[in-house]
């Protein structure tokens, strides 16, 4: 089998680690380090549910070999809540009702994260843009607006300078 | 009539929110796996649509480090036969017995299983391994008269399927005015972001599946016929389903392969489908055509309505769209027609997709009705209203509460009805604009729940009942319902379900789990409280009670009711007039659907059915290739699902009248409701705006330039 | 996915190297539409050149004279929301947001984004028909689902759309596209880079095996200051585009004096027709004008079960978005 070695950091912790070449960094959280808050909706890069930051990008992880990682600080779900202290975005998410199966919402919240540091535009139709890549079958668009609104107001008047 | 309640009816957050917005919440495919105590298994599919398996070619799998075997019908006694299931214990839509012979039905059907150390491993060797086939002949469209067509009499939840009230053609011949017309729809597939998934694990005689299934009771129930076990011999857990919307309602295939495959190497086995997996392997919604004549006398009175599908199931399965239903129930009309006929395709095999027969029906008669009001110069809420069936049809029993017309005149005033053009008339700038209306309903199912609750001396409780919630918000309604009832919080109340060992309750389909286990839990908290007046209050007490009833199923039920939840969607669209883009800038649904227990998760639940309906209309279509009968966009970059900016204002109000008759906390069920209407009044919408009808979803761009 | 060994590029002549070793490698930069492929079996490659750490290649600067150089491997999402692209030359900016989601754009190279393949359902489908994918196996989409195919410069081989938003604006500002090889660098003329299907659709562009591409120039075009960018898609977002529309115009006293007009969705290559642009230069910026230069990019089609719509409606928005950037040009 083909194999690589690769040292990355995972929610501020070193790996070091050899595996297959072939290993996504989805799988890898999931299979390797078993930090399966990051989810498998499609493999093909379609649906968002595995959005993590890459050194503070949103991306893909079913799209990223982790040995392409090396050097890299990675983020996931299970990274962004201080202890017991929820994101200001995982807050709004439960006070707005924006998930229901729940599948999706750890791609929406890290998204929803990475955008309020984005160059978008503040109107609903911005959010809805910037929203749209990660898919919710359930349909809590709307909520998910709302929650998006709510917390980026929230993170400006926090960090006015993030 | 409205009882004051203290915790039910708040709009309380969901209980499990703070586990599923840290990635806390486990489902069946996030069992721990870096102890290297699982193989994985990865499926090969049949690529030919009828015919048989003459060998496999294994070679190059095999010389892969890491891979541990591969399974197929070669292996045939690692699974029971399941021919006869439907014996009451278990409910299939595909009734065949994985890997029972080498026959193919349809592409994508299961053959094989490849398990390895590793899912890499597992992948390449599952798509190394060559088939070669005998091919048969294969039928694939559904007009094509070679193949079988069935007749079925009745739906999966025993409604009739062909009707015949009065006489048809008197009451066409009475009529002053008429439409005839075709509506179709396509193929259509769930796609929960969630792709269905086993884990399976072999305790010497014991098996544990952690599943993701809408019904733990009958999937485990369906494994222990597979594995030749008994029931108490079975356990499944799916704490977390994430969405199912009906293919993970029945059992499937895979989860039996798995649980077969983890007996056969005494490993833990996972085995999670792809994307394209989850198009061949837990049903989808059946392409429909649909057609339908709808009579009336100048004042609107409807006197002959008749409405027929031809829809299609696969050789190996038994699913039938009753498309007919809403004809049966939402309009008086003497003189009524329901027919429904299946060709046997090799495709594979449909299954209840949300709102299953009711949408695809609704979107056909909503749709004549819209055509009906233009031709008569009605207006379409009030042609409705007039028709609006005050009694069951079907029985000429009183509906337990009927808002009907109350629904349609809301949601007139709220969307604005008012504003309304004549089609094609409404411009602004580049754009048309116009309203839709359409009724939406769904019917009142029931099935028997148990449920366990305790009581803690430092005043929490517990609830415990088998039952799954599949995104609905159950758990939090759980809490509530013992809350109240119990005089607690909800925040007080611990809930523990998804899983088979715990007093049984029904499957997470057809809009009825929230009723079902009403009366249970109803039924052990007044238990408990007797016990409670007793205890000294050291210790823990414990009740559980069942409710044994059905309702609803068929309409039949000894109380003199028709339990039914009535409901219009009504839809604000905006077309460009030159590219045919349609934009839904405002969408309005009011529901009648008895008591609203929670109204936070409840709008949510609405919010995502009309969002659901949005699909229906605007994006969705599973294709199938003509010459090989295979889904060719088997993904969701190809199959279009809504995204986020496809969605604007959506506004839910319900009427909220409590159904007591129907169980003790008055609620009915609405995970349907939301969807049933929706694409109709989209499509009623951008008639109006344009003035072109569009009778084949989904409504494209093309159809409008 | 097929086994491969993984191999890291510190430069571009090292990558070039690499290549030139091994007849069954491929670079990986950004890996949004390769890895994808690999899943598919699609993409077999043995070796992967990683070329992330190569330096130098992931700037975005503008030349004095007001054209662009965009490194190979600066992320989609980096030039999207560049100043000085949002400014001088929106319809880039604009092509690159309409495509994928932000999570794609910001892993996705300016590089990889040119080589983008095809999206026809039959394409990655290991058991269907298609020259691309098998050589010489037929081609399933011609008298199958076809929706998302094209209408010119097809051929009996192939009818597969190219999907890139982004080549769209480059093509029709005249970009040319930096490689390196093992023999030095050489300058290719985007409309030089994809080929037309004809007998060999799995030949798709003109790169020689050992080159990797380093740089997209952009020349200075004034007039790009007034662009746009447009695309119709069945799905407001997240989806492939139908038909799309870059285009730029310089219009003087009501009276066309430049444009530039690359037509998306409708060509087996991003398309666009120097003469229609002849043909409307020096005529007053009016729909009518608009409409016969459209008419003369569709004057040859071939259209097939599912797609002819496309025809109309590519004529129709580019009447659109030349109108509107008429209406707003000073």
């Amino acid at each position: 089998m083909k194999r690589t070695t690769s040292s990355f950091e995972v929610n501020g912790t070193r790996i070091s680690a050899e595996f297959d070449t072939r290993t996504t960094l989805l799988d890898f959280l999931r299979e390797h380090l078993d930090l399966t808050g990051t989810k498998k909706g499609c493999n093909h890069g379609q649906c968002g549910a595995c959005t993590v930051m890459i050194d503070g990008q949103r991306s893909l992880a079913c799209l990223t070999l982790a040995a392409l990682c090396d050097g890299r600080s990675i983020t996931t779900i299970e990274g962004l809540a201080n202890g017991d202290k929820l994101h200001p975005v995982q807050k709004a998410l439960i006070e707005h009702d924006g998930f229901q199966c729940g599948y999706c919402t750890s791609g929406q919240i890290m998204s929803a994260v990475a955008m309020a540091k984005e160059p978008w535009g503040e109107s609903d139709d911005e959010v809805r843009e910037a929203m749209s890549g990660n898919l919710c079958r359930c349909g809590a668009y709307p909520n998910i607006v709302a929650a998006v609104q709510e917390a980026r107001a929230k993170i400006a008047k926090e960090q006015p300078d993030a | 009539m409205t009882e004051q309640t203290r915790v039910i009816g708040k709009p309380v957050s969901r209980i499990d929110g703070v586990l599923k917005t840290t990635g806390g919440a486990h489902y069946s495919g996030d069992r721990k796996s870096s102890d290297g105590a699982l193989l994985h298994g990865v499926l090969v599919k049949s690529t030919v649509a009828a015919g048989y398996i003459a060998g496999f070619d294994t070679a190059e799998a095999k010389q892969m480090p890491g891979f541990v075997r591969f399974l197929s019908y070669e292996d045939g006694d690692l699974i029971y036969r399941i021919d006869a299931p439907n014996d009451d214990s278990f409910v299939v839509n595909e009734q065949r017995t994985p890997f029972i012979d080498n026959q193919v039905h349809f592409v994508g059907q299961h053959i094989g299983l490849a398990l390895a150390e590793t899912l890499e491993v597992a992948e390449a060797a599952a798509a190394a391994i060559l088939v070669e086939y005998e091919e048969d002949s294969r039928h694939i469209a559904l007009d094509d008269e070679d193949s079988d067509l069935d007749k079925p009499d009745a739906s999966g939840t025993g409604e009739a399927l062909q009707v015949h009230r009065g006489d048809f053609d008197e009451g066409l011949a009475d009529a002053d005015v008429s439409v005839s017309a075709t509506y179709t729809t396509p193929v259509e597939h769930h796609n929960p972001i969630e792709p269905s998934a086993t884990t399976a694990v072999w305790d010497g005689d014991r098996l544990t599946v952690y599943d993701a299934t809408q019904g733990n009771v009958n999937d485990r129930n369906y494994l222990a016929a597979g594995t030749g076990l008994a029931k108490d011999q079975v356990r499944v857990l799916n704490p977390f389903i994430g969405g199912g919307f009906g293919c993970k309602g029945y059992a499937w295939p895979h989860s039996l392969i798995a649980a077969a495959a983890a007996r056969a190497t005494g490993r833990p086995v996972r085995l999670v489908l792809s994307r394209s997996d989850m198009y061949t392997s837990c049903g989808h919604r059946p392409q429909t055509r649909q057609s339908i004549t709808l009579a009336a006398k100048s004042d609107g009175t409807f006197t002959a309505l008749k409405h027929e599908t031809l829809s299609h199931r696969s050789p190996i399965g038994d699913h039938m769209e009753p498309c007919g239903m809403p004809s049966m129930v939402l309009y008086d009309c003497p003189n009524l027609v329901v027919t429904h006929s299946n060709r046997v395709l090799n495709r594979p095999s449909p299954t209840p997709m949300r709102g299953p027969g009711e949408a695809s029906g609704a979107f056909a008669l909503e749709s004549a009705v819209d055509e009906l009001a233009e031709k008569l110069g009605i207006d379409p809420v009030e042609l409705r209203k007039r028709n609006a069936s005050q009694m069951d049809p079907r029985n000429s029993r009183p509906w337990s509460t009927f808002n009907h017309p109350e629904c349609l005149d809301r949601g007139a005033e709220r969307i604005g009805w008012s504003r309304r053009k004549s089609p094609g008339q409404w411009r602004e700038g580049n754009e048309l604009v116009g309203l839709g209306v359409a009724t939406t309903y769904y019917p009142a199912y029931r099935s028997p729940a148990a449920a366990r609750v305790t009581l803690f001396p430092d005043e929490t409780a517990k609830v415990e009942i088998s039952v799954q919630d599949i995104g609905t918000g159950l758990y939090t309604i759980l809490a509530q319902m013992v809350a109240e009832k119990l005089g607690l919080e909800a925040a007080d109340v611990a809930v523990e379900i998804g899983d088979t060992d715990l007093p049984e309750g029904p499957l997470a389909g057809g809009s009825m789990t929230t009723a079902s286990v009403s009366g249970g839990v109803a039924a052990a908290c007044d238990a408990l409280q007797e016990k409670r007046a007793q205890a000294s209050g050291d210790e823990a007490i414990s009740a559980e009670a069942g409710s044994e009833e059905s309702l609803g199923f068929g309409g039949d039920n000894d109380m003199g009711k028709s339990f039914l939840s009535f409901g219009a969607i009504f839809a604000e669209v905006r077309v460009d007039k030159d590219f045919g883009i349609v934009r839904i800038p405002r969408l309005v649904g009011v529901f009648d659907a008895g008591k609203i227990l929670n109204p936070k998760t409840a709008r949510s639940q609405m919010i995502g059915g009309m969002i659901f309906g949005v699909g229906m209309a605007m994006l969705e279509e599973t294709f199938v290739d003509p010459e090989s009968g295979r889904f060719i966009n088997p993904s969701l970059g190809e199959y279009y699902v809504p995204v986020n900016a496809d969605i604007h204002d959506i506004d839910v109000e319900f009427i909220d009248e409590p159904d007591y008759d129907f169980n003790p906390f008055g609620a009915r069920g609405i995970g349907e409701l939301g969807t049933v209407g929706t694409a109709p009044a989209i499509a009623n919408a951008v008639y109006n705006a344009t003035g072109i009808r569009v009778r084949d979803l989904p409504i494209r761009l093309d159809d409008l330039m | 996915m097929r086994e491969f060994e993984l191999v890291r590029a510190a430069s571009v002549a090292d990558a070039a190297k690499s290549l030139a070793a091994n007849e069954d490698a491929k670079l990986i930069a950004g890996g949004t539409n390769l890895v994808d492929l690999m899943k598919e079996g699609v993409e077999t490659p043995g070796t992967l050149i990683d070329i992330n750490a190569i330096s130098g290649l992931r700037d975005v600067t503008m030349s004095d004279d007001g054209g662009l150089m965009i490194g190979a491997l600066a992320s989609n999402s980096a030039v999207a929301w560049h100043p000085d692209v949002q400014e001088h030359f929106p319809m880039i900016s604009q092509a690159i947001l309409a495509g994928a989601t932000t999570q794609i754009r910001n892993m996705a190279s300016m590089g990889g984004n040119l080589l983008q393949k095809n999206r026809c359902f039959y394409y990655p489908e290991e058991n269907a028909r298609c020259n691309k994918r098998e050589p010489g196996s037929g081609c399933d989409a011609i008298e199958g689902i076809n929706r998302m195919c094209a209408v010119l410069g097809t051929s009996e081989h192939c009818i597969a759309a190219n999907p890139s938003d982004l080549c769209l604006p480059l093509r029709a500002l005249d970009a040319i596209v930096h490689v390196e090889g093992t023999n030095g660098q050489r300058a290719i003329p985007i409309e030089k880079l994809h080929k037309l299907p004809g007998d060999t659709p799995y030949d798709e562009v003109d790169l020689r095996h050992d080159e990797m591409i380093t740089a997209i120039e952009v020349p200075p075009s004034p007039i790009a200051r007034n662009s746009h960018y447009r695309k119709l898609r069945d799905r407001t977002s997240y989806a492939f585009a139908l038909v799309s529309v870059a285009a730029a115009i310089g219009v003087e006293d009501g009276i066309i004096s430049e444009v530039r007009l690359a037509v998306g969705g409708v060509g087996t290559v991003p398309w666009r027709d120097e003469e229609a642009e002849a043909a409307m230069v020096g005529q007053p910026a009016t729909q009518e004008a608009f409409s016969a230069g459209a008419a003369i990019i569709f004057r040859e089609t071939k259209a097939y079960s599912g797609n002819g719509f496309k025809i109309d409606l590519a004529k129709r928005a580019i009447v659109r978005v030349l109108s509107e950037l008429s209406g707003d040009a000073k």
